[in-house]
């Protein structure tokens, strides 16, 4: 008898070592070593197993015992953005290497226009007055637009609070009138001061109303939905109202958030206050914490080693500005003194803590001569570690920024007008000045990690 | 998709970009980890979970910051005093946690409650001042947080300070006990176990293994690694061996926990509903590493072969097919079964498993199982390295990709190109059955052989026929043209039985068999 032995089947039956071999089927196989089946293109036939090719390019020290899919995005890369408060394009600069260079981009993947220096420079305020940080939640940036028309325009539109993920810059929030400004049909007049804790974010702003009855509040957004909310009661001269001005500065520290005010280049100047609410306890009324003397603005603070510092400025004046230190007690005592000003004034901006040191920037002027510093304090003493220029050079501290081991110094031209530096540094100690031509910057300067 | 990998080698951690790019990982002061253990690792909340190498478990975040999982709760209690003016009035009681924070201020965790202070003492009109306030010995500790009680004391603590630093140890405040945080202290604080053996993430909430009680498996509250409670169970039998817990199987709604002897299930959806329930006597999880859950069904390695459990219950895969494979000493080292590893491919529809060759102690084989047409295939070898891992990653377009660690440091995928590393040659070698012809007892003579493949563009196969009884030896080797698609081969010769060998072992070629062809012709009984 003759027949043929047809056999197409193999890839369906696989190995079989547990029959014997009379009883195993044709198609099935006792051994195959490095071919298999392959459903993806090749199914009914057997094939060579894969090849397998090297991930990384350099080998890892010692054996490769687990790994482990992480879907994330790698936080690999830090942009920096800082705000430039020009009318034009390259509003923004940025970095991804941490400021070894960096660049003014006028096109691609950039947050919206940040707020003007015109929108800035209105009574009390000029941009010299106000702390004016915006936030990082480390995959945002939650800043305040300069795309509105500030009252008393008659056009006037809500100043809006935007959110930058890095790739979209969509509208977080529009900041909600103030019923007791101007009957309530003026908008925002600017964001003075952001904060992020617990998970919300806190707006300082300034409403407006006439000079000297200043009137602010203190707001939290939440950056998830933008809801918003106002804390406590509103800062002004009305029934009910909290009085020191309009508030310049926050601070979130031992459980409490605190603002700082003070009434900048008002006509009648007050004296600046320094209040606390408790937002986890939904206090609903704000505790007045110190009253400062007439024309004494608070203007940073911040918690360092468990106490709150605060730094104040006086414009116009020729007493220096003290930065204070609150004891546990809540007395107020002077930490540290700028430089005796001249006629001109002295301020404290930018307190930060680095590295279990706290650091301020310290600004003095005079008539044609002026003193820049970055002051350091290790809980026992004050040193100045670095000198931001001088004489008629009039740059001032107007942000700081710590992140992945660096504390990062914003400085501007006190005029506003001119070219503005940054320093940064790894130690506290030796300092960096960042090359880039930074024209008129505000101070706001955050980071995005992706 | 935005993904990285994190992988555990020698005494290290590292992050790799989906392109290899490589970034080391400083791990916390006085923690290390052992080349001896592989780290199981968990995705969790925006963090991984490192467990089981680490002589403490880790988090590592997307930013590649290693903290330890578990802070260390303070070891004394502030004193209360209340020396200075203020508004408070009564008496209270303190106690804190210590807080690790982002750099954005947010809390990242927080370590189980301190020993409780004493009373402060009736206060009139002061401010409480807490002083010693415990400071903690972890370099990661950046913020301590008290609570206190309202006056009585009461019993109920609510956060009332948090102090930032891990420095200053003394603070006051005169806060009305009505303006406390309106939540009072949680009372799901708690750590897990100092190491962790076993991880797995289930219903939102890490389970593990107690390295000191074997037997038990304790579980984080939901949504949170840092908050443990005293949440556990005892798997049964307990005491019973030196390995207690032995793998977990996380499927959809229930979680398995193998031991060397019994698969048990945590059913249940809360702490007020989980339960244990057993699946099975003489069926557990010989090795951690073999459990791999795709499609809500889990695979696993005992000691007589594979099992899947899935809604139908648990049933061997081997049995009947390779059983042989893991009940005899002939193919692998039985012996090492405890370290065996593996992962799936599911592009591939495959279960990898890898063993160690019989007579080695390093696995060096490895098979493969297809779930869908349900075969064996294998054992499949490399000749340049050793794999010591295996793991599922994902490209950068989210495209899955089983891989492989070895012990030089690589981590390898599967490429197209049928070449291992740079030039190495995958030596494919398969062995058919004898084939009868339904007539083992009748002599044949078997005519041209018939070969029908996939056109390659290259590459030569050598097939070695057996021709005669069962124990026939090998005849000439036979060439067959992987480029033609179609080819008659020369005739197989006389005998009661053929069996074909086929082998390829050059780089860079593919070959794919579609089948064959054997005309043969009886001769009658001898």
């Amino acid at each position: 008898m003759s027949a043929k032995l047809n056999l197409y089947n193999f890839a369906k039956l696989g190995v079989n070592v547990d029959k014997n071999p009379i009883q195993l089927e044709d198609g099935e196989l006792i051994e195959a070593q490095n071919w298999t089946s392959d459903s993806s293109g090749s199914d009914g036939g057997i094939v060579k197993r894969p090849g397998l090719v090297a991930i990384n390019s350099s080998g890892l020290s010692g054996s490769v015992l687990a790994a482990s899919n992480v879907p994330l995005t790698a936080a690999t890369t830090r942009t920096f953005y800082i705000a430039r408060a020009t009318a034009g394009g390259n509003r923004w600069i940025t970095s991804t290497n941490e400021f070894t260079s960096a660049s003014l981009p006028s096109s691609g993947t950039l947050p919206n226009v940040p707020i003007l220096m015109s929108q800035f420079d209105q009574p009390p305020f000029d941009i010299s007055r106000i702390a004016g940080r915006i936030v990082s939640t480390g995959t945002a940036l939650v800043y305040p637009s300069g795309t509105y028309t500030q009252y008393p325009t008659a056009s006037h539109t809500p100043a809006p609070i935007r959110l930058f993920d890095g790739t979209n810059d969509s509208v977080l929030a529009y900041l909600p009138r103030n019923p007791s400004v101007n009957s309530g049909v003026s908008n925002v007049r600017i964001v003075a001061d952001m904060l992020y804790a617990n998970g919300l974010i806190y707006i300082a702003v300034f409403d407006q109303g006439t000079d000297p009855a200043w009137a602010g509040r203190v707001l939290s957004v939440d950056p998830s939905n933008g809801a918003i909310a106002q804390l406590g009661e509103r800062f002004g001269t009305g029934s009910g109202e909290l009085a020191g001005g309009t508030p310049l500065c926050l601070a979130y520290a031992n459980g409490f958030l605190w603002t700082g005010t003070g009434s900048g280049t008002s006509v009648s100047r007050v004296a600046g206050r320094v209040y606390r609410i408790r937002p986890s306890a939904a206090d609903t009324t704000w505790t007045l914490d110190k009253t400062m003397a007439t024309s004494e603005d608070v203007t940073a603070m911040t918690a360092y080693r468990g106490k709150l510092y605060v730094g104040t400025a006086r414009f116009g004046s020729v007493t220096a500005a003290t930065l204070y230190v609150r004891s546990t007690a809540g007395v107020y005592t002077s930490s540290k003194d700028t430089d005796a000003p001249g006629i001109q004034g002295s301020s404290w901006f930018g307190l930060i803590v680095f590295k279990d040191n706290l650091y301020a920037q310290s600004f003095t002027s005079t008539v044609g001569a002026y003193t820049g510093s970055i002051q350091k304090f290790n809980d026992t003493s004050w040193s100045s570690v670095a000198t931001i220029n001088g004489g008629a050079d009039p740059l001032r501290g107007c942000g700081s920024f710590v992140t992945n081991g660096r504390i990062y110094m914003v400085f501007q031209d006190h005029s506003g007008l001119s070219l503005g530096t940054m320093r940064h540094s790894s130690d506290g100690t030796t300092w960096t000045t960042l090359g880039t031509n930074m024209g008129t910057v505000t101070g706001m300067i955050g980071v995005l990690i992706t | 998709m935005a993904n990285f990998y994190l992988v555990h080698h020698g005494t290290a951690l590292s992050s790799l970009t989906t392109s290899g790019v490589i970034t080391a990982l400083t791990l916390p002061t006085d923690i290390t980890l052992q080349n001896t253990l592989r780290a199981r690792m968990v995705v969790f909340g925006n963090w991984v979970v490192v467990a089981n190498s680490p002589s403490e478990t880790l988090i590592v975040s997307r930013d590649n910051t290693v903290y330890p999982l578990a802070l260390k709760a303070p070891s004394y209690a502030p004193t209360l005093t209340g020396p200075t003016a203020g508004g408070l009035t009564g008496n209270f009681q303190v106690k804190s946690t210590f807080l690790l924070k982002d750099e954005f201020g947010l809390v990242i965790s927080e370590s189980p409650f301190g020993p409780t202070s004493a009373a402060s003492g009736t206060i009139t009109n002061k401010l409480l001042t807490a002083s010693n306030i415990p400071i903690s010995a972890q370099v990661s500790v950046n913020a301590r947080r008290l609570y206190r009680t309202t006056t009585g004391p009461g019993t109920v603590f609510f956060p009332w300070i948090d102090v930032e630093g891990n420095v200053l140890t003394t603070a006051e405040d005169d806060l009305a006990d009505a303006s406390l945080d309106n939540v009072a202290a949680p009372t799901t604080l708690g750590n897990p176990p100092l190491r962790i053996p076993l991880l797995a993430s289930w219903r939102g909430r890490l389970w593990a293994q107690d390295y000191k009680k074997i037997d038990d498996v304790a579980y984080s509250e939901e949504g949170t690694f840092w908050q443990w409670s005293n949440n556990r169970f005892t798997i049964p039998p307990k005491e019973q061996d030196a390995r207690g817990v032995t793998g977990f199987a996380a499927r959809r709604e229930a979680l398995g926990v193998g031991k060397t002897n019994a698969l048990l299930q945590i059913t249940g959806t809360s702490s007020s509903n989980f339960r244990v329930v057993k699946l099975s006597e003489n069926v557990g999880i010989e090795a951690p590493e073999s459990v791999v859950i795709y499609r809500d069904i889990a695979w696993f390695l005992w000691k007589d072969g594979v099992y899947q459990w899935d809604n139908e219950g648990i049933r061997s895969i081997s049995d009947g097919k390779v059983r042989s494979w893991f009940t005899t000493d002939t193919y692998f080292n039985r012996s090492r079964f405890q370290n065996a590893f593996a992962t799936i491919d599911p592009i591939r529809n495959k279960y990898r498993l890898h063993l160690a060759n019989a007579g080695d102690t390093s696995e060096n084989r490895w098979v493969e199982y297809d779930f869908v047409d349900k075969t064996w295939w294998g054992p499949h070898q490399r000749d340049d390295l050793t794999p010591t891992s295996a793991f599922l990653l994902y490209d950068s377009n989210d495209v899955a990709i089983p891989c492989s660690g070895n012990s030089t440091g690589f981590l390898w995928k599967d490429q197209a190109t049928r070449t291992d590393g740079a030039s190495t040659a995958i030596d494919s070698d398969l062995t058919g059955k004898f084939h009868d012809m339904q007539t083992p007892d009748i002599e044949k003579y078997f005519g041209e052989l018939t070969l029908i493949s996939k056109i390659q563009g290259a590459g030569t196969l050598t097939i070695t026929p057996y021709v005669g009884g069962l124990n026939a030896s090998a005849g000439t080797a036979i060439s067959a043209d992987m480029t033609l698609g179609r080819q008659r081969l020369r005739r197989l010769g006389q005998g009661r039985f053929v069996r074909l060998a086929m082998r390829h072992n050059t780089a860079a070629q593919n070959v794919e068999l579609f089948g064959y062809e054997i005309p043969f012709s009886e001769l009658g009984r001898r």
